[in-house]
């Protein structure tokens, strides 16, 4: 989630002062920096890859999450329940908040997804086996704007017939199917893609977060259980 | 299987962005304003795009600024320069010319007859060298196909025309004043006004090649003057231009030319949009996420006794705000609520800033606490206090409609000078020094007839806060690029104190120069009040003391203030002398502020004493969008005669800000801010305070807050 661009090294090379640097502002400055660091020779230690035996030490809620123009996933920490909504939050301290399986926010990632809810039965939301799946749903989105009220935008959804599918995810394999999600609305349309298993939990998403970050790839590494 | 990742490879391709494609910005020409190549066209450029552009073609060149003021009406600022124009002295006198356009879209295109009509007015305020009005249509005949005609006067009349049809109402109307002596006033007499009312038309094709524009025109404007110089070379054969436009990036067009039948053209458009930033505005970190405190919680209030937790607790709330740039100043408490004093010193947006607060705030504090009131700190000065209710917070916390929620539940007043209630806490965060330094580009544009001047400086700028509101700050600029030379002793074209017309004077040579040292002191003195004192070198040309009073209650939309000056002209070759001119001056206004909350306009009416020791009044208009972008424009009427004014006539110009968040993919709280004036004249001039007060408070009323507190949650 840690997206780079060339402009950030080059304005925080000209222009500098007291008000401090945000992590991710360094974080690309740090992956950049060849342009202008100095060569280092000290071979470094190729970045440490998350296990499953990680993910059950930690017993937290994890997710791994990551946008199309990222390379790689990261992984994120649940850190907050809210009422069936729960942030999960990454080391650089982007967010992403799930209701259920629904992604309905990000903080910190490009363009915030202020807020997403359905109208009727949600199967990402609630969890529901896939043959019990509706034909669809509307979507909305909230998405930033002037004034309190961010601009929300609705798409009407339905699923397509699921197909099995095998998965395998941070080194566990799951079986159940996958389910497109076509959407249109009055802006455009877009295509989700669901990887659900037989009691209707969602492992793996890609799901749409708004017309400039597009679609975010979701997997559940340890699934929240509380609430 | 990998079913899903390989879709999730293929779902670019095979999703369509959930947006619908926007029609192409249209092009500009080569005055700057929407158009073909040297015609204008009927259609509008986005609701407040902003372009500056450089065209150059014969023995003319021409710098525009181009502004689309509201969805209709759009402006455009011209710097001409043309060469060989001669006159009787001097055969190959190169002449430097200001002027403004305003275009009117009166008709919008629609459907499948009407097309776009736009009313334009050039040259309106110059010295009516391009003096011209003109009617144009414009519509897209076919896919990418674009076709303009229209009828024109003055300089758009001047070839291949008809006999004007206003003549038939008047003989007045078959004469056109062409001589506007010192420039800067309106030029309605001339209107419509010449014997011939010329045609002009064109096409313009979008070409399957991407990015692609084929432009061709019918050009009804002769040239004559351009031609008439002794020297001048250039000579306008055909009436035909033709050319072609790349838009290298949605906000880089380059365009090449073959234009009257004897020359080449080219144009570099430059634009922007404070709708479109240029990088995404949410990158960086999220807020502290906010957990419901549980329902059979303690929520005892004795912690309030506890020195020990509290010094804890406060250090903690330091902690986490200073990872979001926010210095915590002070801080009071009681059992079930506390005040927070909040220092913004990178995130753009104040409501962003309060909400990041807000949620540290339900992250440390007891239980028992139930309110939570922030109030932003701007150079010292309490500004608005915010108060949220913590159970609101928890309730509302990711939920749809969040921000309309919070808004309507979160009480907005003025600050009051001191923290109010209960167990006041200080930080020793004093001294707090602040610095930066910025490669500034200046732009030296109308400096009389000593033509287009960019400068490239290394601007410092720091500070140091002693005490809540007592600070002491510093600026200097080291030119990098392009010196401007020193004009010496020379005379302005008016008859009065030389207090701006030396300005070249002041930023000559190699030399870094000290453009502000001062002490400044702001306080409140009540919830609605506030005051500054400032003493030291204020600006570049001078220094003094001056004071401030300003009453700007947080629930309206418009205040009152008043400034008094005492100043002494400083030494353009000595830091800190004074006694090069030995000219002084009592100088100061009373103003009226205004947010209208009409597409974000605010006015200003100042009325009082200038620098040169005229008195008079200036009315300033500006467009200030949410995010910090502002464009304005002002106009200052003294009681000095055109004559003695000099070249102008009276004191007018453009600002431009623009918040270097719009560009940067990191909070910061800068602005790029720019002044460009209609020419260094000396009358209705103001002194460059730094820290003036509306400013400085305004972003934190209650309009202004509530067109931002989107980002409450951000």
């Amino acid at each position: 989630m840690k997206r780079l661009f060339a402009l950030v090294s080059l304005a925080a090379l000209t222009a500098c002062g007291s008000g401090g640097k945000d992590p991710i502002v360094q974080a690309a400055i740090e992956e950049f920096g060849g342009f202008w660091s100095r060569e280092d020779d000290t071979p470094k230690a190729p970045p440490r890859v998350v296990t499953r035996a990680d993910i059950e030490r930690a017993d937290v809620a994890a997710i791994q999450a990551r946008l199309e123009s990222d390379a790689s996933p990261t992984l994120m920490y649940g850190a907050a329940s809210n009422g069936g909504f729960v942030t999960y939050s990454s080391a650089l301290q982007q967010q992403i908040v799930l209701r259920g399986a629904q992604i309905t926010g990000t903080r910190g990632m490009g363009t915030d997804l202020l807020a997403s809810w359905s109208e009727g039965p949600d199967p990402l939301a609630r969890r529901t086996p896939p043959g019990s799946w509706p034909h669809g749903v509307r979507r909305f989105y909230e998405l930033p704007a002037i004034g309190p009220k961010g601009e929300v935008v609705s798409f009407d959804c339905h699923f397509e017939p699921p197909a099995p599918a095998e998965m395998t995810i941070l080194q566990l394999r799951y079986q159940g199917v996958q389910i497109p999600e076509i959407c249109d609305g009055p802006t455009g349309h877009f295509e989700n893609l669901h990887f659900v298993d037989s009691s209707g939990s969602v492992w793996r998403s890609l799901q749409w977060v708004g017309p400039k970050m597009d679609l975010v790839d979701m997997q559940v590494l340890e699934p929240y259980t509380g609430d | 299987m990998l079913a899903l990742a390989a879709a999730a490879s293929i779902a670019p391709g095979t999703t369509a962005p959930a947006q619908e494609t926007a029609p192409p910005r249209p092009s500009l020409n080569l005055y700057g304003a929407t158009g073909l190549i040297d015609m204008p066209s009927a259609e509008a450029q986005p609701d407040a795009q902003v372009s500056a552009s450089y065209s150059q073609f014969g023995n003319t060149s021409r710098r525009n600024f181009t502004f689309q003021l509201l969805p209709r009406i759009s402006a455009t600022l011209r710097y001409a320069s043309i060469k060989d124009w001669g006159n009787s002295d001097d055969p190959e006198y190169k002449l430097f010319d200001r002027s403004l356009d305003v275009q009117f879209q009166l008709l919008k295109e629609r459907g499948t007859w009407q097309p776009s009509v736009a009313l334009g007015f050039r040259d309106v305020l110059g010295t009516g060298v391009y003096s011209a009005e003109y009617l144009v249509a414009s519509k897209t005949i076919a896919r990418d196909f674009t076709v303009t005609g229209g009828i024109g006067w003055g300089r758009l009349a001047s070839v291949g025309g008809v006999t004007n049809p206003f003549c038939s109402m008047s003989d007045s109307f078959c004469e056109r004043k062409i001589d506007y002596d010192e420039g800067g006033t309106p030029t309605f007499d001339a209107m419509f006004h010449g014997e011939d009312m010329g045609f002009f038309g064109g096409v313009e094709w979008r070409t399957p090649i991407d990015k692609l524009t084929l432009k061709a025109e019918i050009s009804s404007d002769a040239y004559t003057r351009e031609q008439a110089g002794p020297e001048a070379d250039f000579e306008r054969k055909s009436p035909i231009n033709v050319g072609a436009e790349y838009r290298l990036t949605p906000g880089i067009t380059l365009g090449g030319y073959y234009m009257y039948g004897s020359t080449v053209g080219i144009n570099v458009v430059v634009s922007g949009n404070p709708y479109k930033p240029l990088t995404p505005q949410n990158l960086g970190t999220g807020p502290v996420p906010i957990n419901p405190r549980p329902a059979n919680a303690n929520r005892s209030g004795a912690w309030v006794n506890d020195q020990g937790a509290k010094a804890t607790l406060t250090e903690a709330v330091a902690k986490a705000l200073n990872a979001d740039g926010i210095t915590l100043d002070a801080m009071s408490y009681t059992a079930d609520a506390v005040e927070v004093r909040i220092i913004n010193r990178q995130i753009s947006q104040d409501p962003k800033a309060i909400g990041r607060t807000a949620a540290v705030l339900a992250a440390a504090m007891p239980y028992s606490v139930e309110r939570f009131s922030i109030t932003p700190l701007q150079n010292g000065l309490p500004t608005t206090t915010v108060t949220v209710q913590r159970t609101d917070l928890e309730a509302q916390a990711n939920r749809p409609f969040a921000g309309v929620q919070s808004w309507e539940t979160t009480q907005i007043e003025g600050a009051l000078p001191v923290l109010a209630q209960g167990q006041s806490w200080r930080r020793d965060v004093y001294p707090l020094w602040s610095w930066a330094f910025i490669p500034l580009p200046t732009v030296q544009i109308f400096g009389g007839n000593d033509g287009f001047r960019p400068q490239l400086t290394l601007q410092f700028r720091g500070s140091v806060s002693l005490s809540p509101g007592l600070s002491a700050s510093a600026m200097v600029r080291q030119p990098l690029l392009g010196e401007f030379s020193d004009p010496g002793d020379t005379e302005s074209s008016g008859n009065l104190p030389q207090v701006r017309s030396q300005s070249k004077r002041y930023y000559s040579g190699w030399d870094p120069k000290l453009i502000r040292l001062t002490g400044d002191y702001l306080f409140k003195l009540n919830r609605d009040t506030y005051g500054r004192v400032s003493a030291g070198l204020l600006e570049r040309a001078f220094g003094g003391v001056s004071g401030e009073v300003l009453w700007k209650p947080v629930e309206q939309s418009w205040g009152l203030g008043a400034e008094l000056n005492y100043v002494a002209q400083r030494d353009p070759y000595s830091p800190f002398g004074f006694g090069y001119y030995d000219y002084q001056v009592a100088t100061g206004h009373a103003s009226v502020y205004w947010d209208t909350g009409w597409y974000g306009i605010e006015t200003q009416l100042s009325a009082g004493r200038y620098l040169a020791g005229d008195w008079g009044a200036t009315l300033a208009v500006s467009r200030r969008f949410a995010n910090g972008w502002a464009v304005g424009a002002y106009a200052t009427k003294t009681d000095v005669s055109a004559e003695d004014f000099g070249e102008g006539s009276f004191a007018k110009g453009l600002t431009l800000s623009i918040p270097l968040r719009w560009s940067t993919p990191f909070e910061t709280r800068q602005t790029i801010d720019g002044n460009l004036t209609s020419l260094a004249n000396n009358g209705g001039a103001f002194l460059n305070i730094q820290n003036r007060l509306y400013p400085m408070v305004r972003e934190y009323d209650r309009n202004r807050l509530e067109r931002n507190w989107g980002a409450f949650w951000q």
